[in-house]
């Protein structure tokens, strides 16, 4: 199912009849679109705290979200200030534990070369140990909508290989979208969902004081 | 597929345990490096019978040698003389200046570049018309060439005498981890992985101590294995120890 096509039956569920009366052709196609992206976002936060019950931080394991990912190549920039190369996020990723929208970074011809997520405080602790000793190793972290690099990188390097787990809205209208086995009900019923919590317009002449504020 | 390497590199170990553990995430991979130097340089350390050499240049003028990074202690220390490693004497006397009083002038004593030592011994052990000679017949022992006294704290090692041609060869047992990384011989590989499965989880008070007791014995069940293999020898060996106290005599 294409991106176009998933957010075309929520409305036409909505319009339908089994959103209520208030919500019917009421939701423009990007508000849908971002209602699907939080459900996105709520389906594998559950699904990972659901494994974290048993063992913590062991991240994004038993769950193919791969179906979410989408290839970049993202040329590498140079911070002059703080002497240090970083690229920009082409999109927005997925808000999940340990920056784990980062689904891998590399060499554009060398994807067996798999940079290494650090979050920003492991920089001190890391580099202070044996393991921040050893060659070969590249790092990254994120800071916002950069990802700055460490370790032994190439300086030949022009550009960097992203795969990113992206949000549901940086697809394209025709990106095919991959919804886990089993979940799509869960999905929808979650967009449903959110869309049902937010209070119907007042259309009801009977108040003066929200008239005005209106 | 190619015959299955008998060296492994940390990494290599490392996503071997990732793999067991069922974990695909690259979040902790550097924390897990970090436990797997630890564990290896512990089995190194404790378990394992392999020693490195490093041939270390002695600075003529304060008549010291630095130790190797990775140095834990020593099994010999000596120099080469004629093709064969004589072992130096330790001497707990010799008087280790404190390292903002060492002169840089250069010592009023000439050392000769050369194997013609004074006194200990003449000749260096050799075989001569097929029959070994050994140093001087007589000569009793707690003497040598030189002496040397190694001082932690500056991780220097001082000599006191001739030491010829300013050089040492120094067998030592070594931290497992060099500058660039380890290769784990593959019957450690075991061993180290059970640490890290142990290890991971050993400061995690939400496990049960059941489970922190069974990987800790998962791990000395390995490391028993390791030992076996370590400290066994070959039939030539054994054969060796027996005869050497075996000899010939007349029949009465």
């Amino acid at each position: 199912m294409t991106k176009a096509q998933l957010i075309e039956l929520v409305k036409r569920n909505l319009q339908g009849g089994d959103g209520t009366p208030e919500l019917r052709g009421r939701y423009h196609q990007r508000e849908i679109e971002l209602y699907i992206s939080m459900a996105f976002d709520s389906l594998l936060n559950n699904r990972l705290n659901e494994r974290q019950e048993y063992r913590e931080e062991l991240g994004l394991n038993n769950w193919k979200y791969d179906g979410l990912t989408k290839t970049y190549v993202v040329p590498i920039l140079e911070d002059t200030v703080r002497d240090r190369r970083y690229s920009v996020l082409p999109g927005h990723i997925l808000s999940i534990v340990n920056n784990g929208g980062i689904r891998m970074i590399c060499p554009v011809k060398e994807e067996q070369t798999q940079f290494f997520p650090r979050a920003l405080t492991d920089t001190f602790l890391m580099d202070g140990l044996d393991v921040g000793q050893l060659t070969g190793m590249i790092y990254f972290n994120l800071e916002r909508k950069n990802v700055y690099y460490s370790g032994d990188m190439d300086c030949t390097w022009s550009d960097v290989l992203m795969k990113l787990a992206i949000k549901f809205e940086e697809f394209e209208d025709d990106d095919d979208i991959d919804i886990p086995d089993g979940k799509d009900l869960e999905i929808f019923q979650t967009v449903v969902g959110l869309i049902n919590a937010k209070n119907p317009q007042d259309i009801v002449n009977d108040s003066t004081a929200q008239q005005t504020t209106k | 597929m190619n015959a299955v390497n008998s060296w492994l590199s940390l990494m290599q170990v490392t996503k071997s345990f990732m793999n067991e553990r069922g974990e695909k995430s690259l979040a902790n991979i550097e924390r897990y490096l970090q436990m797997a130097i630890e564990g290896y340089s512990d089995i190194q350390i404790f378990e394992m019978n392999t020693i490195d050499v490093a041939y270390l240049a002695v600075n003529k003028d304060t008549n010291t040698a630095l130790l190797p990074p990775d140095f834990i202690t020593m099994t010999k220390i000596g120099v080469n003389i004629r093709g064969r490693m004589w072992t130096l004497t330790l001497n707990n006397d010799i008087i280790l200046p404190k390292p903002e009083t060492i002169c840089s002038e250069p010592i009023t004593s000439v050392v000769d570049n050369d194997t013609t030592i004074d006194g200990g011994y003449l000749f260096a052990p050799h075989f001569r018309s097929g029959r070994y000679i050994e140093t001087l017949y007589g000569m009793g022992g707690g003497f040598n060439v030189a002496y040397y006294r190694i001082d932690m704290n500056t991780r220097t090692i001082h000599f006191d005498g001739n030491v010829p041609n300013d050089e040492i060869i120094l067998e030592y047992k070594s931290s497992g981890v060099k500058a660039g990384g380890a290769m784990i011989p593959r019957q450690a590989v075991p061993a180290l992985k059970a640490y890290l499965h142990w290890k991971s989880l050993e400061y995690d008070t939400r496990i049960n101590m059941n489970e922190k007791v069974r990987k800790e014995q998962l791990y000395g069940t390995e490391l028993y294995k390791l030992k076996l293999l370590e400290c066994s020898f070959t039939i030539d060996e054994y054969l060796d120890n027996s005869y050497s106290t075996m000899s010939q005599a007349p029949k009465r």
